[in-house]
């Protein structure tokens, strides 16, 4: 054969192969091997004779450098809800046997996972340590054991007569969770009208979790109308207006209520979407083993601040608060909250400093120090026109979905300072030339940046699925854009023809949702049917072309010519444990009745372990830990376990 | 090709025609929000939907008369005052809901006055508010809504698509009848 027909022919193989590429793909799990890895799209807009969107095994895709460690389809001990008698205020324990055997229950959301990674989860003596993951799933939550990455562990699951649980929040020490109970379909989940005193969903409440085989529900409190979307959580100590001299550290709740701006000036009500709260006496007032009395007037929060965006901060638009997170900035040490404010963008909101006399209307706390949306919010400044702060775009621009600008939904901060590829955390001897010593180096310090990743949610939207921003706040009062990601890759429209990127028909379905951030510029983002993708951040700062030739940060956007690349490191699309021909069958995987509309995957939220895991929530099936090969730690060394018990199989 | 064949194949175009006309903007709030600010009003056009509620916020340190001429018989049928800014309550603001009853879909003009004089204007277009959710109080749908289930199939798959094709045909009918003046 001549050297002209071996191409000829490799051409003619590899056009006939590619309409099969997502059936090629089932072999991906465990498939190691990238060389010849030919890209796959796993993102297809259009049902028809070769798609259906319900197609378990069509879906089951992922980049050669991802491997799935281990899976938990959440069964605790063979019913997806407790006993009739069960006190619905406790938790049950379950049983390891029930591990990835049917029934799995379903309707994930949130995860959360805390715990001492950097020692590998140890036990101490005193049996504290170790490291847990906390799953919000509709009228239940479920506590794992995560030390061992490659073996998790259901160890119980707390089930609440009322709905819906969206998001849940963990104390550093494992020791109460929060959860919410929003309000958001009421014919599907009413309030329960019983003689329990339950007040329904539009909760937040506080579960016991020290002993993780018998959470506890200890405290409750109500927002009406619809309750609060999510919820964060930090102790303050040596605070000056702790009601009681025994309290050494506070307690403060961070409520996003979308409400208020949806209601503000009509209704009478004028709490602001971002809602702070004070616990008096802390996490000691929810100890379970008080009394009746005891608990009454312990189980209280107060209003200490609230915000959201004043009007003139904003180019207009549908404005109202989604998520809030707590960090500490590495830099100014300012403990801050990034808000989501959809039309208002980008929020940065200094909650450091509570004040000793509540200022529960928010008037003056707490207060924002920085913002980033897409158009100048202000006349003159870094805000303005002329400023580094906005992507200078007019307002009509930013607000248009369909460029995959607005419905900013979830922010997260970078825990540390990153530099060409390498955080702060990490060993000097590993720093590149241009991060000299480190952040405070006096002549590359510039060089270590910090990152706050945001992106936006649409229902539908015809021609995009938004993009994943990079905001640059190193300084929290001067953000600007650095960088942009959108889902890699064309879409098809319905008559077959091709557009310039992704979109979504409808039903959220490629939407980004939730996100998580490596230490060293790796970012992990879920984005429900299309599965979790993972960028790495890590070299913006060199990427970014400046119009003159060196940064200037003090100018933020106007000074830069071109923004940077975000490289995308590979995704993963849950789709059942690999092991399994009919996962769906296998484990009774609810298709009928789901609220993740009836696909898998469908991910709603993700987080990162230190050492190098994704834990990924999928809405159907359950919990996946993940491996991008980048983030492979030697000190870490956890090899999938049912790859070795599959082939003794 | 048969009756019922051309048919269904009539049915799957007008499906997809339908799916690929430009959907109303993906929106959770139903507050849609303007600024009045001092050289400036953001945003100059928007797109919105029945049942919204605009606000104009004013941040000039005078009055701003919002003015809306709904049905174009020169009578202004809202005529609101936006007062100096201020942000200890909402006397700098103005409130319009789009009552699905009083307005249908197409374009409208939102005229500003200040010190007597049109200083500026705002373009919306509204579009009918045709999703099929089933709203909570307040109208307001975060996530994917929970499906009761899939298992009506076909007879469920038509009748769907019959509603969607219906209000499709409203939609254009009314947006023709709506522009069709202003575009000829």
């Amino acid at each position: 054969m001549s050297v002209q027909n071996a191409k000829m022919m490799l051409m003619v193989v590899l056009m006939a192969l590619a309409p099969l590429s997502g059936c090629l793909g089932i072999i991906g799990d465990g498939d190691s091997d990238d060389d010849g890895y030919v890209w796959i799209d796993p993102v297809t807009e259009v049902e028809d004779a070769n798609h259906s969107h319900n197609d378990l095994l069509a879906h089951r895709l992922s980049t050669p450098n991802a491997k799935l460690i281990d899976y938990h389809n959440l069964n605790c001990d063979g019913n997806v809800k407790p006993p009739a008698e069960f006190d619905d205020t406790m938790g049950r324990p379950c049983k390891e046997e029930f591990k990835n055997v049917g029934p799995t229950p379903g309707d994930n959301s949130e995860i959360a996972i805390e715990g001492n990674f950097d020692e590998d989860c140890e036990i101490y003596g005193d049996g504290t340590g170790g490291c847990y993951a906390y799953v919000s799933s509709y009228n239940q939550f479920e506590i794992l054991d995560i030390s061992n990455p490659n073996n998790i562990i259901l160890l119980s699951t707390y089930y609440a007569e009322v709905a819906r649980m969206i998001d849940i929040k963990v104390t550093p020490d494992n020791n109460w969770v929060l959860v919410n109970h929003e309000l958001t379909n009421s014919e599907l989940d009413p309030i329960p009208n019983d003689d329990d005193a339950n007040s329904g969903m539009n909760r937040l409440d506080v579960i016991y979790v020290g002993d993780k085989t018998s959470p506890v529900k200890v405290a409750e409190w109500n927002n009406p109308p619809a309750g609060f979307h999510n919820q964060d959580l930090h102790v303050y100590c040596d605070w000056d207006g702790a009601v009681d001299p025994r309290e050494e550290c506070s307690l403060f709740l961070f409520g996003a209520d979308p409400y208020p701006e949806m209601v503000e000036g009509s209704s009478g009500t004028f709490y602001k979407g971002t809602q702070v709260f004070y616990v008096p006496l802390g996490l000691e007032s929810w100890l379970p083993n008080q009394n009746q009395d005891q608990q009454n007037s312990s189980r209280e929060i107060l209003r200490w601040g609230g915000y959201t965006p004043e009007p003139y901060t904003t180019c207009g638009g549908s404005i109202f608060n989604h998520d809030n997170v707590f960090f500490i900035h590495p830099i100014t040490k300012q403990k801050l909250l990034v808000v989501s404010y959809w039309g208002a963008g980008l929020r940065l909101v200094d909650v450091s400093d509570p004040p000793t006399v509540p200022d529960p209307l928010g008037i003056s706390w707490p207060p924002e120090v920085g913002r980033w949306l897409g158009c100048p919010t202000d006349d003159s400044g870094w805000y303005g026109p002329d400023g580094g702060g906005h992507a200078g775009m007019s307002a009509e621009e930013w607000l248009d979905a369909n460029q995959g600008n607005d419905n900013i939904h979830y922010a997260v901060p970078q825990d540390y300072l990153i530099c060409s590829g390498v955080s702060e955390i990490d060993p000097v001897s590993t720093y590149p030339e241009k991060c000299g010593t480190g952040p405070s180096d006096s002549t590359y310090g510039e060089n270590w940046r910090h990152y706050t990743y945001i992106a936006p949610e649409y229902g539908s939207n015809a021609n995009h699925t938004g993009y994943l921003w990079t905001i640059d706040t190193t300084d929290p009062t001067k953000p600007f854009l650095v960088s942009k990601w959108r889902l890699p890759g064309e879409g098809v429209l319905a008559n077959g023809s091709s557009h310039p990127q992704h979109y979504i028909p409808g039903g959220y379905i490629f939407s980004p949702h939730n996100g998580d951030t490596g230490h060293n510029g790796h970012v992990y983002w879920t984005h429900y049917h299309a599965g979790n993708w993972a960028t790495d951040h890590g070299h913006i700062w060199d990427e970014l072309v400046w119009e003159n030739g060196y940064p200037e940060p003090d100018r933020g956007f106007q000074a830069i010519s071109e923004l940077a690349p975000t490289h995308t490191i590979g995704y993963y699309l849950p789709a059942g444990p690999p092991w399994l021909d009919d996962p769906a069958g296998g484990l009774g995987y609810d298709m009928a009745d789901c609220w993740a509309s009836c696909m898998i995957p469908f991910d709603w939220g993700l987080q990162y372990d230190p050492r190098g895991f994704v834990f990924i929530s999928e809405m159907v099936s359950g919990v996946y830990v993940v491996q991008f090969d980048e983030d492979y730690d030697p000190r870490y060394n956890y090899p999938a376990l049912w790859q070795a018990e599959a082939s003794d199989d | 090709m048969t009756e019922s064949r051309l048919l269904s194949r009539t049915l799957v175009l007008c499906i997809v025609a339908t799916l690929v006309m430009p959907n109303a903007l993906a929106h959770g709030a139903d507050t849609y929000a303007f600024i009045m600010r001092n050289e400036t009003v953001q945003p100059g056009t928007a797109q919105v939907v029945q049942n919204d509620t605009l606000v104009f916020y004013n941040t000039a340190d005078y009055n701003r008369s919002v003015l809306l001429d709904v049905d174009g018989d020169g009578t202004e049928e809202f005529d609101c005052i936006a007062g100096p800014s201020n942000s200890l309550n909402t006397s700098d603001e103005c409130y319009l809901w789009l009552d699905p009853v009083n307005w249908s879909a197409g374009n409208y003009e939102i005229r500003i006055i200040s010190n007597g004089t049109v200083w500026n204007t705002i373009s919306i277009n509204v579009q009918l508010d045709n999703h099929t959710e089933i709203l909570p109080p307040g109208g307001f749908v975060f996530e994917p809504e929970k499906r009761e289930s899939q298992k009506e199939g076909l007879e469920q798959f038509f009748l769907s698509a019959a509603i969607v094709l219906a209000g499709a045909a409203a939609f254009m009918r009314i947006s023709r009848g709506k522009n069709g003046g202003e575009e000829e």
